[in-house]
């Protein structure tokens, strides 16, 4: 029998996430190997989700919350929002896929930088939709470019701001700009992966914008897997209009997130402390690799995140080769047309130094 | 806001999952739970995996867990997938196996997921009905296709279908996909995975919510010939690698292993159904023979609905749909055995 699998899923090259630990360490037979390809938070999550962990387990037979109550009741008040401009999903990555599947029909058409997140090229595939991509501009999202894209048939707008894999964002000004030009029949998704990262005053406050301007869609989405040290329990949230919102709980599975990252992250979320030291060693880290490239000659792209792009001067498929024989991961990018770039996460600061060792070493291979 | 969300967005009505008040705490029967917490193996695990490693994305492949389910079932880690939930590998499917215009058949009175997956993936569909006594009627199912899904036993009703006429329904629809939906196989049926290796087209999903008293953590399995994991992994793989948490990786395994645990559970729930339907029987029920944790019963003089609100202001939540046919039923999970004799007291009380 021949699967009847739907074409534009036959037609995807699926994105291939960076290697588990274990894989690498078995692969490689290294004794130690050190994992900054994935831009997760060295600094692990807030103790306080671990201890919310062990209290939730005397119910793990039941079903979790489907509504998320004690989390969104949380998120709320943090943000002085409505529970019903709350989405939570098993990690932003299925909010998207709930937004693509709530809105975009087929042949309708997407706009995304280039690159950025490639799951909003593949998402948009696998819906049968059209996605247009706007090559960056120095790194940084070309909303200009993006706005003159706009067609009759777009439907959806991705914006990762802070952007991924570049590390860059767009300000205040310039976002809200946009935001006014975009029509009110186009659904604009900020994606804020790196949100608590972006120190910067200039940083855009779009949730303020949703708050002004309810008859515009704009879903923002953040996420408890970057600088809440929780990308293994999979959960993150989605911000928008009661009506966004709702329309996007229709196609959510009831149970999408599990009892226990429910907990998890509502004890993360209030453990205010423990995001701050998240920062600071972030800081620290940045400050301390920047300083390091630089001395090495190394182009990178300003970061206003937990991650550097990098450009190694050579093949990153290659030089990521010699890294991992040194027992250092970090994600070459060549994926993403940038063939001599390696995507490195700031780590903690032992993992810094050996990084920038292991770079001297493969730099001179 | 201007109307422009997806025509299929507007048309879905969403899945409602049993109610989960919190005004008191009440006995829940109503969402087919495990009344028993998981195997102490299962919470060690937990509590080990617990720890900063949270950090970490977890693995995408699944595939210790895998390989754990496939010696289990005597098959091999590429004819096993992992979903968050069953409720997530149904997700899957609907796009990975059905195609928009060629319709497929699953029974008028069923979970009714199956109706909001095929609106949502633009999967025509043709519903079979029930015979009155609310089994599937096999020989319906040969009727041309072009894919088949159905639970077994049958949610809400609870009644199973034997193997002998699963056989018959996949010699009768060899060149089409048979999903069958085995969440509550547990109970007392006997599943469908030894015929795997005769039909490479039959797909079988189960759940770690029931049997496994792991609802809370979301995972589900499904198990079939391996170009059809394959076809799963395509569409898991086009939007989004990592679905499982580390924490559901860690203990599912063990939950698997502790099959001395989950044949007493099991079998505990079992002996509690065989009880319950006896006693309710007594009362004036009838009840539907069932094979999962959970009765489908009606009582010919006192209405369903009715005794629904009753026992909720008695603080015990039951299941009641609202759909012709069955309006007249109340679906009761097999709580532990207190639980259920704290029903059937109310029960009695209750009844005119
Ligand atoms: C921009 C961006 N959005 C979303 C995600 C996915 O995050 P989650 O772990 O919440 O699914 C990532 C992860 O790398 C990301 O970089
Ligand atoms: C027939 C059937 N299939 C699947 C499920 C979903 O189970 P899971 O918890 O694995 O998503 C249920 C849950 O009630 C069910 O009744």
């Amino acid at each position: 029998m021949k699967i009847p699998v739907q074409q534009n899923i036959l037609n995807l090259t699926p994105y291939t996430p960076g290697k588990p630990i274990s894989e690498v360490q078995r692969e490689l037979n290294l004794e130690e190997v050190t994992k900054l390809a994935s831009n997760e938070n060295p600094c692990g999550p807030s103790p306080k989700a671990i201890q919310a962990i062990h209290k939730a387990l005397s119910e793990i037979h039941r079903y979790p919350d489907g509504s998320g109550f004690y989390l969104k009741n949380s998120l709320g008040k943090k943000l002085a929002i409505a529970q019903d401009q709350i989405i939570l999903g098993n990690g932003t990555n299925e909010i998207l896929e709930i937004a693509v599947r709530t809105f975009l029909s087929p042949g309708e058409e997407t706009i995304s930088g280039q690159p950025a997140f490639i799951i909003y090229q593949l998402l948009t595939q696998s819906a049968n939709g059209i996605n247009i991509p706007i090559p960056l501009q120095e790194h940084t999202h070309n909303l200009s470019a993006m706005a003159e894209a706009i067609t009759s048939k777009t439907k959806i707008i991705f914006i990762a701001n802070p952007n991924n894999p570049t590390g860059t964002m767009i300000k205040q000004g310039e976002m809200m700009e946009f935001l006014q030009k975009v029509p009110s029949n186009i659904l604009v998704v900020m994606d804020e992966a790196y949100y608590e990262y972006a120190i910067d005053e200039q940083y855009p406050d779009v949730l303020s914008f949703i708050k002004n301007n309810p008859s515009k869609p704009i879903l923002l989405l953040r996420t408890f897997s970057k600088a809440y040290g929780l990308a293994g329990l999979r959960i993150g949230y989605g911000l928008g209009s009661p009506d966004l919102i709702s329309l996007m709980n229709r196609v959510r599975q009831p149970f999408n997130v599990n009892s226990l990252a429910l907990a998890a992250a509502q004890a993360a979320l209030e453990d205010a402390g423990h995001l701050e030291k998240s920062r600071k060693l972030n800081q620290s880290g940045y400050q301390f690799l920047c300083q390091e490239f630089k001395r090495m000659k190394l182009f990178y792209v300003p970061s206003c995140t937990n991650f550097i792009l990098v450009d190694v001067g050579q093949k990153a498929k290659e030089f990521n080769e010699k890294l991992l024989r040194l027992g250092i991961v970090v994600r070459p990018m060549g994926g993403y047309g940038l063939t001599t770039y390696v995507r490195i996460t700031i780590g903690l600061e032992e993992e810094n130094k050996k990084l920038v060792q292991a770079i001297n070493t493969a730099i001179k291979q | 806001m201007s109307i422009f969300w997806s025509e299929i967005a507007k048309q879905i009505t969403p899945y409602v999952p049993g109610e989960q008040p919190r005004d008191k705490k009440y006995i829940k029967l109503n969402t087919n739970e495990n009344p028993y917490p998981p195997s102490p193996e299962v919470i060690k695990a937990i509590r080990k995996a617990a720890n900063e490693d949270l950090r970490l994305y977890p693995d995408p492949d699944c595939n210790e867990l895998r390989c754990v389910i496939a010696e289990y079932f005597t098959l091999s880690k590429d004819q096993v997938f992992i979903g968050n939930g069953s409720d997530e590998i149904l997700a899957f499917s609907f796009p990975a196996f059905f195609n928009p215009k060629k319709p497929i058949l699953f029974p008028d009175i069923t979970y009714s997921f199956y109706t909001v997956y095929a609106k949502l993936f633009h999967i025509d569909y043709h519903l079979i009905p029930l015979d009155h006594e609310f089994s599937i009627p096999v020989d319906q199912l040969t009727k041309k296709n072009f894919g088949i899904i159905f639970p077994n036993p049958n949610a809400p009703t609870g009644k199973y279908l034997p193997i002998e006429k699963i056989k018959h329904v996949l010699e009768k629809n060899k060149e089409v996909m048979v999903i069958i939906d085995e969440a509550y196989i547990d109970f007392g049926g006997k599943s469908a995975v030894s015929l795997l290796s005769q039909y490479p087209n039959l797909l079988i999903i189960q759940t770690l919510s029931k049997s496994r008293s792991l609802a809370g953590l979301r995972l589900g399995f499904a198990l079939g010939h391996k170009d059809l994991i394959e076809g799963l992994n395509r569409v898991k793989n086009s939007f989004n690698s990592y679905t499982i948490d580390r924490l559901a990786l860690a203990c599912a395994k063990e939950a698997i292993k502790d099959t001395t645990y989950f044949n007493n559970i099991r079998n505990k729930i079992i002996t509690t159904r065989e009880q319950t339907a006896n006693q309710l029987i007594d009362f004036g029920f009838k009840v539907i023979d069932s094979k999962a944790n959970f009765l489908f019963i009606t009582h010919p003089v006192h209405p369903a609905e009715k005794l629904f609100s009753q026992l909720k202001e008695w603080g015990i939540l039951v299941r009641y749909f609202k759909t012709p046919r069955i309006d007249n039923y109340l679906r009761v999970t097999i709580g532990s055995d207190e639980q259920m004799d704290t029903f059937l007291t109310t029960v009695q009380k209750l009844l005119p």
